[in-house]
């Protein structure tokens, strides 16, 4: 078998995969409930490269058998046969066909256009983006507002690509259809549900 | 010859016994991630329902297993669980799902409603203001608000789909040209975030106004109708009404005899046969809260103790 | 750890121990074992099995031993478990024609290959009460039939079906499809579905209430002429393929019932006239079960065969999301649980409705 897993130097998951995905999972729906809010997950784990803490994290709490993944990794990484071997998610070639995405370059996000929407009667449906980027900075940038928002937030992210924020105000007009992202970042996280309008 | 029972309570004031070959929490890992994915998309649109994949719990259907694989796929180590039941934490079926958890995870319980991290309801919002960063799980027997207008979920899923709200707001107009007033006491719809109807789940009316940007993260579970839905925190929710016929709650002639509180929803108490009635709150903890600060009610001490004891069912 | 033992919790505790008194009964009788209800009260066994979807005949008899006999909330107790069940595999398609026969009967031809076999049917019992078996020497009346009829048929027999099948004349299964087959235990429903989703959740639905549906067809809502072509029950093998070996491994055998009705279809436009199908298939012996699936998924194919839809057993939501005896007892056995809260606010809105009635009563006759 051409894609077996190389076990030699595979690296483990969470250290109590029960307590550490349901830490997580916490985490990450703080996130989603706060959109814009920078979220420090104490994850304690090792990252197969090129990944980082808070996605390693979001991919072992979230991802398995019923989660077809599209990344912009090659299918022989290193994060290929890790996922593989912890999430068991099946790799898929079209960004359409995913209900997950990895995007390790923030840089390199694919317009959120080629991600799943949902459909009317099914919104739930849409894909959930892990973009990975470098850094936030958090009370300067833009403006967030929406649920889960009391006034408005501001945020700015790092390594993004600047048609990123274009892509994401098509998003937010076919509402309540679009894609959700939660943007990583070494050990930190940030969501941005489809209800989230961002400002300049 | 009629035999005597003669019991003792097995589980000591110490606490109870964790379960053995059971997962954390009862639900295997697998679940737990498929209920959790369904939260967050959930929460990402606000007010719709999610269809999961619920499973068969050890509680029967209808009596909270919604609210129980949410609360079940949130807990942790670090939380600490208030479950109330009409308000109150020591109805049968209250006990019965926090005596579930307490077997299943070990994890903390209480009854004051600042100090826990997640709380499980059933037919209300507790009268203390719920603080950001806790999570209310609501229990819900008919998720679809839709659902007595329209039996069928193939039409409802359209309705949804297309926004097309008509036929509810039909039917609360049929209720003022008959009554004069929106006819519904309880499960009063709810417009989320300007787009879903949604049922509130049955509580009553007086509690709606409580959903609406409320600083605490809602999520309701329907484990029989296999659905869940969310209503992030600071979200506009907004119970339907007409502009010449605003949403009004309920209002009372009477206080809290217990603590005199003017504000709480109350449950009626029938003390006698000849139409004697009492009024106490609903919601247990606050009462006790308030009476341990001084507030009173006007009834005597003595006739106070005994209908606690009667409330808690000692 | 501090968990308030207070008064909700002294009651449900109390009430588990006198459940457990209840269900023991008198103490002079002696106890009723796993064993015994697995052996003696095999139709129990088998509805149990069915509708709790799950093949463990033993556990089946625990469950029935602890719901006192209750079979709904033994069927509970056996879902509740397979829930915490890890799935290990997906076995192969059971092979029906290739099961080891116990009985087997056609409706449809007087003999046929393999013959009737009447095997062990309450079918033909006049229905007296056998006062003999109130005292245990009715076991040695037993022992002396068993002799001649233990043994079942060995050699596989061909499906009446099949030999329909070979003239056209009836329309051919749909089991050549070899796409993932659907399952409603992990995603939820949704409407519409496909036969294998259907299939799966009449083969857990209630009994009782499928009987009933099934028996409304036959009266003419959404009649659809059936006959019965084969009820056959007996031993089937299970096989698994694990990727890893490539070859097939029996696991075990199960005893399963199948029905297969035979029903006339007009033809359409596309399709020349020709016999329909609608299958039925239990774990054990419950051929009223079988019988009655088989009617009603026959009834719900009828959007597929253009038929005209105006009745409860052809209304697929409607069947499909009533059948199942747990999630419909949870729910209105859910009534008794206390819903003093929203009475009250239906007391306050009644009392109001009337006052405010009254009211314009008195201001029109004050008039």
């Amino acid at each position: 078998m051409t894609n077996a897993v190389n076990m030699s130097n595979l690296l483990p998951g969470f250290p109590d995969p029960v307590l550490g995905s349901q830490n997580t999972f916490r985490q990450v729906l703080d996130a989603m409930a706060h959109p814009g809010r920078v979220i420090h997950l104490d994850t304690g784990i090792q990252s197969p490269r090129p990944l980082r803490g808070a996605t390693t994290a979001v991919c072992l709490t979230l991802l398995d058998f019923e989660t077809p993944l599209w990344m912009d990794l090659d299918e022989k990484s290193d994060v290929s046969g890790w996922l593989r071997f912890h999430c068991g998610c099946p790799l898929v070639d079209s960004p359409f066909d995913a209900t997950f995405a990895l995007i390790s370059r923030g840089y390199g996000v694919p317009t959120l256009d080629q991600f799943n929407a949902g459909q009317d009667e099914f919104p739930e449906q849409s894909a959930t983006l892990i973009i990975q980027v470098s850094g936030f900075t958090s009370g300067s940038g833009r403006r967030l507002r929406g649920p889960g928002i009391e006034t408005f937030e501001r945020l700015e992210v790092h390594g993004l690509p600047d048609n990123f924020w274009m892509g994401w105000h098509l998003n937010q007009r076919i509402y309540p259809l679009g894609v959700d992202v939660l943007f990583t970042a070494s050990s930190t996280l940030v969501a941005l549900p489809r209800t989230t309008a961002v400002e300049e | 010859m009629r035999k005597q029972l003669v019991l003792q309570p097995r589980i000591k004031e110490t606490g109870l016994q964790l379960i053995k070959g059971y997962n954390f929490a009862y639900l295997d890992e697998g679940t737990k991630r498929m209920i959790r994915r369904a939260i967050l998309k959930a929460v990402a649109v606000p007010g719709h329902q999610v269809p999961f994949g619920s499973r068969e719990m050890p509680l029967p259907l209808g009596w909270g297993t919604g609210g129980i694989q949410i609360t079940a796929s949130l807990i942790g180590p670090d939380d600490i669980l208030k479950v109330i039941d009409q308000g109150s934490d020591d109805t049968t079926n209250a006990v019965s799902i926090r005596r579930f958890f307490t077997q299943t995870t070990g994890v903390r319980s209480t009854e004051k409603t600042w100090m826990a991290t997640l709380i499980q309801t059933r037919h209300r919002i507790p009268e203390t203001p719920l603080r950001a960063g806790q999570i209310i799980i609501f229990q819900v027997p008919i998720p679809e608000p839709l659902r007595f207008l329209e039996p069928r979920e193939t039409e409802t899923r359209k309705m949804h789909g297309l926004s097309e709200y008509g036929v509810m707001y039909i039917k609360l107009y049929e209720d003022i040209s008959i009554h004069g007033h929106i006819a519904t006491a309880y499960m009063y719809p709810v417009m989320v975030h300007n787009r879903y109807v949604a049922s509130p789940s049955p509580i009553p009316r007086f509690d709606n106004t409580k959903m609406n940007r409320m600083p605490a993260l809602q999520l309701f579970g329907a484990g029989r109708e296999k659905r869940i839905y969310a209503i992030p925190p600071y979200t506009t929710v907004k119970s339907l009404d007409f502009e010449d016929h605003p949403f009004e709650i309920e209002k009372w002639d009477h206080c809290c005899a217990l603590c005199g509180s003017g504000e709480s929803y109350l449950d009626e108490i029938v003390t006698d046969d000849q139409g004697g009635r009492l009024f106490v709150c609903s919601d247990t903890d606050y009462c006790q809260e308030r009476r341990a600060v001084g507030h009173k009610g006007s009834l005597p001490d003595a006739v106070k103790m005994a209908i606690t004891r009667v409330k808690r069912g000692d | 750890m501090y968990v308030a033992v207070k008064g909700g919790e002294k009651a449900i505790l109390n009430a588990h121990e006198l459940l457990a008194e209840k269900r023991r009964g008198d103490l002079s009788v002696p106890e009723l074992t796993v064993e015994q209800i697995e052996n003696q009260l095999p139709l129990a066994v088998n509805r149990v099995m069915t509708e709790g979807s799950l093949y463990d005949p033993e556990l089946a008899a625990l469950a029935i031993k602890q719901a006192s006999g209750d079979l709904i909330e033994a069927i509970f107790l056996l879902r509740a478990f397979r829930t915490t069940l890890t799935r290990l595999g997906v076995s192969l398609p059971i092979d029906t024609s290739q099961m080891t026969l116990w009985r087997r009967i056609s409706a449809t031809f007087k003999d046929l290959p393999g013959g009737q076999i009447l095997g062990p049917t309450y079918d033909y019992t006049h229905r007296l009460l056998d006062f003999s078996l109130i005292s245990d020497s009715g076991d040695r009346e037993n022992d002396r039939v068993r002799e001649i009829t233990s043994t079942p048929l060995k050699e596989a027999v061909p499906r009446v079906l099949d030999l329909l099948n070979r003239e056209g004349l009836i329309e051919t299964a749909a089991s050549e499809d070899k796409r993932n087959v659907g399952d409603l235990t992990l995603h939820p429903l949704q409407i519409p579905t496909n036969r294998d989703l259907r299939l799966q959740n009449l083969a857990r639905g209630d009994e009782g209430f499928l009987l009933g549906l099934a028996y409304s067809t036959q009266r003419g809502f959404g009649y659809n002429h059936p006959f019965v072509g084969e009820i056959r029950f007996g031993e089937v093998a299970v096989e698994i393929n694990p990727e890893e070996l490539g070859f097939l491994i029996e696991i075990g055998e199960i005893t399963v019932t199948e029905c297969q009705m035979i029903n006339q279809f007009k033809g359409s436009a596309t399709q020349p006239p020709c016999f329909t199908r609608g299958y039925g298939l239990t774990f054990g012996h419950c051929e009223r079960k079988a019988m009655a699936m088989a009617l009603l998924d026959r009834s719900l194919r009828c959007h597929e065969l253009g038929e005209t839809v105006d009745s409860p057993a052809q209304d697929e939501e409607f069947v499909l999301m009533h059948n199942d005896n747990v999630q419909a007892s949870g729910f209105v056995e859910h009534l008794k649980l206390p819903h003093y809260v929203d009475f009250q606010a239906e007391l306050t809105l009644v009392r109001n409705l009337r006052s405010g009635v009254q009211q314009e009563k008195a201001e029109e006759e004050g008039k």
